[in-house]
């Protein structure tokens, strides 16, 4: 894939530039809290969980093109885990008061295991049927949460004892970061290499060996551990959360939204995407709540039409071609 | 169980309409349209501002609803998914980029609504006494609506079946290299058949609104995810298994709402998920 290709050359060339780059923002990021507002505190957080978000999505559904619909059912379950746990901690003394990392940890490998299952079955289906049947798989998470939580539970609302926000600071950047890396290390792996294969043409990359079945399942159950570790840090956000709002529609269409005005070509496209898109959204969507968002809708309508193959991925290809093949001769030197 | 059954039945001839646009839609223009719900809303906000603010018929709005549907079927087509797909070079490409602009259709379109009606919920209560069926006392709107719901599917099906532009459009969901070939104008079909969608999607719309009282710009999504069940039940353009698909859907949905209500809404996910893994080409499918 030529995506591929362009980013390690570009690595290879602008290399100490490129790092300095990468330093100054992780510098940025830990250090935040220090001269920022709370206010723009949780702007900053909550886009990072979006972009961590929709990077998971992008580790399946982006490479291998089979659409998922349903990271609401992952997010919700790692929110609804955790919410859960920490509830019942703080209630009965039955079960240990376990450090956040932990449950993340186990969030994570719940969805692991529920993905694995869900994958095996479902991944024999292809294009619009494998995306009716995840965004199914969210809706019908809702209901089933839904009905057990008020049915078994007592109250239709979980209480989580409150974190500071510097906690939920610290907890959703990490997590997001971790999350960029991950995604970044299995993307250049082999199982990285077979899904996008598969993206590229299912039957040549069975016929090279590649046992498709098993990484489409890998793949979708890998990107669902990390959908479930951004659900369960977005856990702190709250003192009280419902299935309503942990299995929210927007968690299922956001992340395929945001991943596609990036453009699903490279691998850092969907991440300038999802980041821009966020973090407008975070600072315009409070004040100008259904103006902002209809103008979204309509930027959204005009590049699926002019520029299907997304922001990010088309001003790259714009730049090389104005500055005449000087980013390629830069980046090949 | 007599009026689980009326029930079922009622409530299955309101989805069979729900359904059809989108089975019209996605068998054969092959566009993905996620704001199936949310342009069925715009019907019911249609019906709610005429109704509500000039005081017309209810019933009456159904024309005028479904006039403006075929209006913005056209302009939509042409504006935005004609050009998806001529630049599309495979059927899949077509769903996933029209995916996307679903997205943004979307956005847009619960947002105008929201801004211009708010987004306190909407309802035109109409014919709200009693009726008797086979013994059994149903609402009069939905007779009403089902009987209304029925005769509209009727059509659509006589139109489909009998008409030589109905033949043209089934010889385009089978092989729409070799209809263009024999004259048939594809680039017509596509427009007609995507405003037709919107047209029952919009008439399905003002009904519901006559029937259900807590209609908000937001809740197209449970619309959009019943006229998916249905189409897949019923299999990709497939008039009279997306009507059987929407009978078994509206039965299952009405006895679990009389059984435990619940679990209405995930026993129809839970149908659909089972349907894709045993029968993924629908209960019809070849």
């Amino acid at each position: 894939m030529s995506g591929a290709r362009g980013r390690a050359l570009s690595l290879k060339g602008c290399n100490s530039f490129l790092l300095a780059v990468l330093a100054a923002i992780l510098a940025f990021f830990f250090l935040a809290p220090l001269f920022m507002e709370v206010y723009y505190l949780s702007v900053l957080r909550n886009s990072l969980l979006l972009a961590a978000l929709t990077m998971s999505w992008f580790f399946f559904s982006g490479t291998t093109r089979y659409v998922s619909l349903g990271s609401a059912a992952f997010f919700g379950t790692g929110l609804y885990f955790t919410a859960l746990y920490l509830e019942q901690s703080v209630l009965s003394k039955h079960l240990p008061v376990l450090p956040l990392p932990l449950l993340m940890l186990m969030a994570g490998l719940l969805n692991f295991a529920i993905a694995f299952v869900v994958g095996l079955i479902s991944l024999r289906l292809k294009g619009m049927h494998f995306a009716v049947a995840t965004f199914a798989l969210g809706v019908a998470c809702r209901g089933i949460f839904d009905y057990v939580v008020s049915d078994f539970m007592g109250t239709y609302y979980t209480h989580i004892p409150p974190f500071s926000p510097e906690v939920t600071y610290y907890t959703i950047t990490v997590t997001a970061l971790a999350i960029f890396l991950f995604v970044f290390v299995l993307y250049r792996s082999k199982l990285g290499l077979a899904l996008r294969l598969i993206g590229e043409n299912e039957e040549v990359a069975a016929h090279l060996g590649v046992n498709t079945s098993l990484v489409k399942t890998l793949g979708f159950a890998v990107s669902s551990m990390c959908i479930g570790f951004t659900g369960s840090c977005y856990a702190t956000i709250f003192t009280v959360t419902s299935p309503k709002l942990a299995f929210d529609y927007q968690f299922s269409f956001l992340p395929p939204m945001m991943a596609m005005f990036g453009g699903l070509g490279l691998f850092y496209a969907p991440l300038i995407g999802a980041m821009a898109l966020s973090l407008l959204r975070e600072l315009l969507g409070v004040t100008l709540v259904h103006y902002f968002l209809l103008t979204l809708g309509a930027i959204i309508v005009l590049i699926a039409k002019f520029v299907p193959e997304g922001v990010v991925v088309f001003l790259k290809r714009r730049l090389e071609v104005g500055l005449g093949g000087r980013l390629g001769r830069l980046s090949s030197s | 169980m007599l009026d689980v059954v009326i029930g079922g039945v009622l409530l299955g001839a309101l989805y069979s309409l729900v359904a059809v646009g989108l089975n019209i839609q996605y068998g054969i223009t092959r566009i993905l349209n996620l704001a199936y719900g949310e342009l069925l809303i715009i019907g019911a906000y249609i019906t709610f501002f005429f109704s509500n603010f000039y005081g017309v018929n209810p019933l009456f709005t159904l024309i005028l609803s479904g006039l403006i549907a075929y209006v913005l079927g056209i302009l939509l087509q042409v504006a935005v998914f004609r050009g998806l797909i001529h630049s599309s070079s495979s059927a899949e490409e077509l769903e996933f980029k029209s995916l996307f602009a679903c997205f943004g259709l979307i956005y847009i379109i619960q947002n105008l609504l929201a801004n211009i009606f708010g987004t306190s919920p909407i309802g035109v209560p109409y014919l709200m006494e009693g009726i008797s069926v086979l013994g059994e006392r149903f609402k009069m709107n939905m007779v009403v609506v089902a009987v209304l719901s029925v005769l509209i599917n009727a059509v659509m099906y006589a139109f489909i079946r009998f008409t030589k532009f109905g033949l043209a459009m089934r010889a385009t969901v089978e092989e729409p290299a070799g209809a263009q070939l024999v004259g048939v104008d594809v680039l017509k079909i596509h427009l007609v058949s995507f405003s037709i969608g919107c047209l029952t999607a919009m008439l399905a719309g003002s009904m519901v609104c006559l029937i259900y009282p807590n209609l908000t710009p937001y809740s197209g999504t449970f619309y959009t995810i019943i006229a998916l069940i249905t189409l897949i039940l019923g299999g990709r353009g497939n008039f009279l298994g997306s009507v059987v698909g929407a009978f078994i859907l509206g039965w299952s949905h009405y006895a679990m709402l009389k059984f435990k209500a619940a679990l209405a809404d995930p026993i129809i996910y839970v149908i659909l998920i089972m349907m894709l893994i045993i029968r993924p080409k629908g209960l019809f499918g070849r």
